[in-house]
C-alpha cells in the first residue's frame, strides 16, 4: 500500500512539475540557492572529457568574469621573419579575441601603481601593466582598466622555454629566463626543434611598451634557471662605479639537483645570486659606450644550498626564490622552495663588499628560518620538541601520499593581518582586538605574518598535495598554523569513494603557482582544477591552543588543532562568456600538450589590489576575474561584455 | 663539403638533450643516532646518496646477489667518514626492480641503520592502478593508440593523434621513448643523406679524373 502511495504522489509531482513555475508570487524572482559543484573529475570516461572547454565553464556564485584577452598580437602567432629577434613588435587591439589564439601562456607577473588607479602621468610614468610569459614569448598588457584590458605588444624569442618572467617596480625592465630542462618530459608546443630552449637569463627594456628590445642575456649552462628575481639594493656600499646610485642583484634558481658538481667543474649552488655592475640604467639604448655596460657582464656574487644536516633527505633542489623585505624585521629575505628541503628563508639584507661566487658564507651562513614537516635538528626549534615542524619522521614527511614533500613554491603575505584587516585598512575600522596594531601591548599578538607554500606533483594516487600556512610573523621561528587541500571526494579506478581528490597524471590538479590578497585572502593555481580563493584571516582565532592562550613561542607544539583555511570560491577558465563556440571561433589549440592536453590548465595568476585576479591559462590567454569579497567601490570596473541570451 | 661535414655532426649531436628538472638524486641523511629517511622509493637510474653528518666513521655496504660476500659485481661498498658522501647511481643496466638493503656499519663492524630502497623499474607497470589522463589506457598489452608501432604498456610517451606529444605519466617516468616512426625517418633520412653524399664525391672524382 505504501508503494502505491509513493507511487500516486510521485506521479502527481511528475505532472505537475511542467506548472511548477508558474504559482509564484510573480513580481519577485525566487531566490536560486546555490549547490556546491566540485569541478574537479579524476576519470575520464563516456561522462566527462578534460578536452571538453564547456563542461569545465564552472565557477562559484561569488565570482564574475570582468574581461578577457587571447593574446592575439596581430593576427599572426610569430613576427614576420625580417624582424630582428631580439625586439618586439607592437599590436593592434582591433585583433584582441579573434582567431587565432596563440597559446603556451604560463607565469603572469603585473607592476603599477595600482592604489592610485593606475594613473598614467604626463612625465610616462604611472600606469598598470601585465606581463605574460609564453614559451617563445612575452605579451605586455595594459592592465589600468581591468575592464578593457589592451595587449600593447609581443616579444618574441626564437629559442624557448620562457616559463618565468618578472618586472621592475618601475615597469622598465623584464627578466625572462630560458630554461633548459625537462626536453625529454614536456613537449615542444610548435614541434619545433629550433625552440627547443636555451639556457640563459635575458633582459628586455620595456620603457616602451610597444617596442620591447633586449639588452642583454646570460648563459647558465647546462640548464640556465627555472625561476628568478630581483631587487634594487640603493644603500649597498660596493657599487663598482661610482655613478651607481643603486646596485642590482638577480636571485636565480638553478634547477639541477643540489650536492651535485655541474658540467663546468665548479659546484655552485641551486640558489645563485648575481651582481649587474652599473645596474639596469646602463643598458637604456640612448646611452653611450662610454656609459654602458658593454661588456653586459653580470658577476657571480652569492650561493645557498641547505646544509644537509638540516633536511630529512629526499630531493633537495631550488625550484623558486621570491625576494620579499619582512614587514617587521625589515630584513630583505628570500623566500626559498627547496622540494624536500622545504622552504628556507635566507637573509639577503647585506650583500658583501667581495663576492663569493661560490656561497662558501654569503648567504649560505644567513639562513634565518625554514620550515619542514619533520625535526631537522637535535635541539632548539628545529628539535623533536620545538615547535618548527609538525611532528612528522622523515618518512611521513617525505611520503607525496600523505600530500606532503615536493615544495614547488611560497609566497610570503606583503603585509600583517589580524582577523580579516590588515594595514591597509583604515584604523577605525580595526576589530577591538586588534588594538592600536602590531606595536600594541595586548593587542599586537594578533597582528601576524603569514607565508603560504604548496608543492607539485607530476602524478599521485592519494592527493592533491597540501597548501601550507607557515607563520612567519618571526621569520627566524616559523611555525605551521594551518593547511589546507581541494575540497570533496573523489572516485578511485576501482568505484570506491576516496577522501582526497588525486592526481592520476599529467598534474592534472596539482597545485602550482599562487599570490596573496588583501586582508587574508589568497589565490592559488592547480591546473585543471582552476583557482581558488581561500580565507586565512581567521586562522589565528580558530586554532585550538594547549593551554587555551595563544603561544607563538611553542609554535606549532602549543597547537591543539590547526586553524581553519576556509574555502571561499573558485573559477576555471573556459573562454570568454559572450562567445558561444571560443573553441572554433577563437581558434584554440585543443591539442597542446605543453597544458597536458587539458583546457583548462592554469599555470599562474597575480592579484591587482584594487580587487581583481589575473589568470594565466595555458591554452586561451588572460583572464580578469572578481570575487565578491574583493569589491572596492573605488575601484568599480563593470565587465563591458554582454551576456549571451539563452 | 665542409658544410655537409657540419651538418653530419649537427644531426649526430641533436639527440643529446639534457633533463634534469626533477630529482634523480635522493639524499639520505645519515646522523648520529638515526638516518633521514630510512626506506626509499626511486626509479632505476636514479641515485641514492648517503650524507654523513656527525663525528663518527662508518661505512656502507651492500649485497646485491645476497650470497652473504660484498665483493661480487653490483655490491656496493663504501667507507664514510664524517662529513664525506657516499653514492650510487642505481642504472638500467645492473640495477632491475627489487628491494634493496644498505646497510650503515659503524668503524668496529656493528649495524648502526639499515636502508630499505625499494627500485621501480623504468617502465610503466602495467598492473599500475594510475589512470591516465587523455582518454587512453595503459596496461592494455594489445593497446597503440598513437600508432608508433609501441604497445601502449611500454611506450611512455603515448601520442593521442600524429604529431602530437602527450606529458608521460607515472611517478617512475624518466624519460620518452623514441617514437618509432621519428625515428624511421631520421634513420631515413641519414641513409639518404649519406647516399648523396657519396653520390656527390663520385662524381666531383669522376670529374677531376
Amino acid at each position: 500500500m505504501r508503494c502505491i502511495s509513493s507511487a500516486l504522489i510521485l506521479c502527481f509531482l511528475m505532472a505537475f512539475a511542467p506548472f511548477a513555475g508558474c504559482f509564484g508570487s510573480g513580481d519577485e524572482p525566487a531566490e536560486e540557492v546555490y549547490v556546491w559543484v566540485d569541478p574537479v573529475t579524476e576519470i575520464e570516461d563516456g561522462n566527462h572529457s578534460h578536452t571538453d572547454l564547456m563542461s569545465h565553464r564552472l565557477q562559484t556564485p561569488n565570482v564574475r568574469l570582468i574581461d578577457y584577452h587571447n593574446l592575439n598580437c596581430d593576427g599572426n602567432v610569430k613576427p614576420p621573419t625580417d624582424l630582428d629577434n631580439v625586439a618586439g613588435r607592437p599590436c593592434d587591439p582591433a585583433f584582441k579575441n579573434v582567431a587565432p589564439t596563440p597559446g603556451d601562456s604560463s607565469e603572469i607577473a603585473i607592476e603599477g601603481n595600482f592604489l592610485e588607479d593606475c594613473e598614467k602621468y604626463p612625465d610616462g610614468t604611472g600606469g598598470c601593466y601585465a606581463y605574460v610569459s609564453s614559451y617563445n614569448q612575452f605579451e605586455i598588457l595594459d592592465i589600468s582598466k581591468p575592464n578593457n584590458i589592451t595587449l600593447l605588444s609581443t616579444y618574441y624569442a626564437e629559442v624557448a622555454r620562457i616559463i618565468d618572467i618578472k618586472v621592475t617596480s618601475d615597469n622598465n625592465w623584464v627578466l625572462i629566463n630560458h630554461e633548459l630542462t625537462n626536453s625529454e618530459l614536456d613537449p615542444i608546443p610548435n614541434d619545433d626543434d629550433a625552440n627547443s630552449g636555451a639556457n640563459r637569463l635575458d633582459v628586455i627594456y620595456v620603457g616602451n611598451k610597444n617596442e620591447p628590445i633586449k639588452v642583454a642575456e646570460w648563459n647558465n649552462p647546462p640548464a640556465g634557471f627555472h625561476n628568478q628575481d630581483l631587487h634594487v639594493y640603493c644603500d649597498w656600499d660596493g657599487a663598482s662605479h661610482p655613478d651607481e646610485d643603486c646596485s642590482l642583484f638577480l636571485f636565480g634558481a638553478d634547477p639541477y639537483p643540489e650536492m651535485t658538481e655541474g658540467d663546468s667543474g665548479t659546484f655552485y649552488k641551486g640558489t645563485q645570486i648575481f651582481y649587474v655592475p652599473m645596474g639596469f640604467e646602463s643598458w637604456l639604448p640612448t646611452q653611450t659606450d662610454e656609459q654602458q655596460n658593454s661588456s653586459r657582464e653580470i658577476l657571480r656574487w652569492g650561493g645557498y644550498s641547505p646544509e644537509p644536516e638540516t633536511t630529512c633527505g629526499g630531493s633537495i633542489f631550488n625550484h623558486d626564490n621570491v625576494f620579499h623585505i619582512h614587514p617587521i624585521t625589515g630584513q630583505k629575505l628570500l623566500y626559498v622552495s627547496y622540494w624536500g628541503a622545504g622552504l628556507r628563508i635566507v637573509d639577503v639584507t647585506n650583500p658583501p663588499l667581495i663576492p663569493d661566487p661560490e656561497g662558501v658564507s654569503w648567504p649560505q651562513d644567513d639562513e634565518v628560518g625554514r620550515w619542514l614537516g619533520c625535526s631537522t635538528a637535535d635541539d632548539g626549534w628545529y628539535g623533536p620538541d620545538g615547535g618548527g615542524h609538525a611532528g612528522m619522521s622523515a618518512n611521513e614527511w617525505l611520503d607525496q601520499n600523505l600530500g606532503n614533500d615536493n615544495i614547488h613554491y611560497a609566497v610570503p603575505y606583503d603585509h600583517l593581518i589580524c582577523k580579516d584587516v590588515s594595514q591597509y585598512v583604515d584604523q577605525s575600522q580595526w576589530p577591538t582586538e586588534c588594538g592600536t596594531g602590531p606595536d600594541d601591548s595586548v593587542y599586537g599578538i594578533n597582528w601576524r605574518h603569514y607565508t603560504i607554500i604548496a608543492p607539485e606533483y607530476g602524478s599521485n594516487t592519494n592527493h592533491t598535495g597540501f597548501v601550507w600556512t607557515i607563520d612567519t610573523t618571526d621569520p627566524a621561528k616559523p611555525f605551521l598554523v594551518s593547511k589546507w587541500k581541494l575540497p570533496g571526494q573523489s572516485i578511485l579506478p576501482d568505484g570506491t569513494v576516496h577522501d582526497n581528490h588525486y592526481i592520476p597524471g599529467g598534474y592534472i590538479f596539482s597545485p602550482h603557482n599562487g599570490d596573496t590578497g588583501t586582508n587574508g585572502h589568497v589565490y592559488w593555481t592547480h591546473y585543471h582544477a582552476g583557482n581558488w580563493l581561500t580565507d586565512h584571516s581567521g586562522i589565528w582565532d580558530s586554532i585550538v591552543w594547549k593551554d587555551g592562550t595563544p603561544s607563538p613561542d611553542l609554535g606549532w607544539q602549543g597547537i591543539e588543532t590547526l586553524g581553519e583555511t576556509e574555502t571561499l570560491g573558485y573559477y576555471l577558465p573556459a573562454g570568454p562568456e559572450w562567445i558561444a563556440d571560443p573553441t572554433s571561433e577563437l581558434g584554440y589549440d585543443m591539442a597542446d600538450c605543453w597544458a597536458s592536453c587539458m583546457i583548462p590548465f592554469d599555470w599562474g595568476l597575480q592579484y591587482d589590489p584594487r580587487g581583481y585576479l589575473f589568470i594565466s591559462e595555458m591554452v586561451s590567454g588572460v583572464y580578469v576575474v572578481q570575487f565578491d569579497e574583493d569589491k572596492d567601490p573605488r575601484f568599480d570596473y563593470p565587465p563591458l561584455w554582454t551576456p549571451l541570451e539563452e | 663539403m665542409r658544410v655537409a661535414l657540419i651538418l653530419v655532426l649537427l644531426i649526430a649531436l641533436t639527440p643529446m638533450a639534457v633533463s634534469a628538472h626533477g630529482a634523480d638524486k635522493f639524499s639520505v641523511i645519515v646522523r648520529g643516532v638515526r638516518m633521514d629517511p630510512d626506506t626509499v622509493q626511486m626509479v632505476q637510474n636514479d641515485t641514492v646518496e648517503f650524507l654523513s653528518v656527525n663525528n663518527s666513521n662508518r661505512s656502507v655496504r651492500m649485497d646485491f646477489n645476497s650470497d652473504g660476500d660484498y665483493n661480487d659485481s653490483y655490491d656496493f661498498n663504501c667507507e664514510l667518514p664524517s662529513g664525506a658522501m657516499c653514492s650510487l647511481e642505481m642504472n638500467v643496466t645492473n640495477y632491475t626492480g627489487d628491494l634493496y638493503i644498505f646497510e650503515i656499519l659503524e668503524d668496529d663492524g656493528n649495524l648502526a641503520f639499515t636502508l630499505n630502497l625499494t627500485l621501480i623499474n623504468d617502465t610503466h607497470n602495467p598492473n599500475s592502478s594510475v589512470v591516465p589522463s587523455g582518454g587512453y589506457s595503459f596496461g592494455n598489452v594489445t593497446q597503440d593508440v598513437d600508432g608508433d608501432g609501441i604497445l601502449d604498456n611500454v611506450d611512455r610517451c603515448v601520442n593521442t593523434e600524429p604529431d602530437v606529444e602527450v606529458l608521460p605519466l607515472g611517478e617512475d617516468f624518466q624519460g620518452c621513448d623514441a617514437d618509432s616512426n621519428n625515428s624511421s625517418y631520421q634513420s631515413i633520412l641519414g641513409v639518404l643523406f649519406i647516399a648523396l653524399i657519396g653520390v656527390w664525391i663520385f662524381i666531383r672524382v669522376r670529374k677531376e679524373g
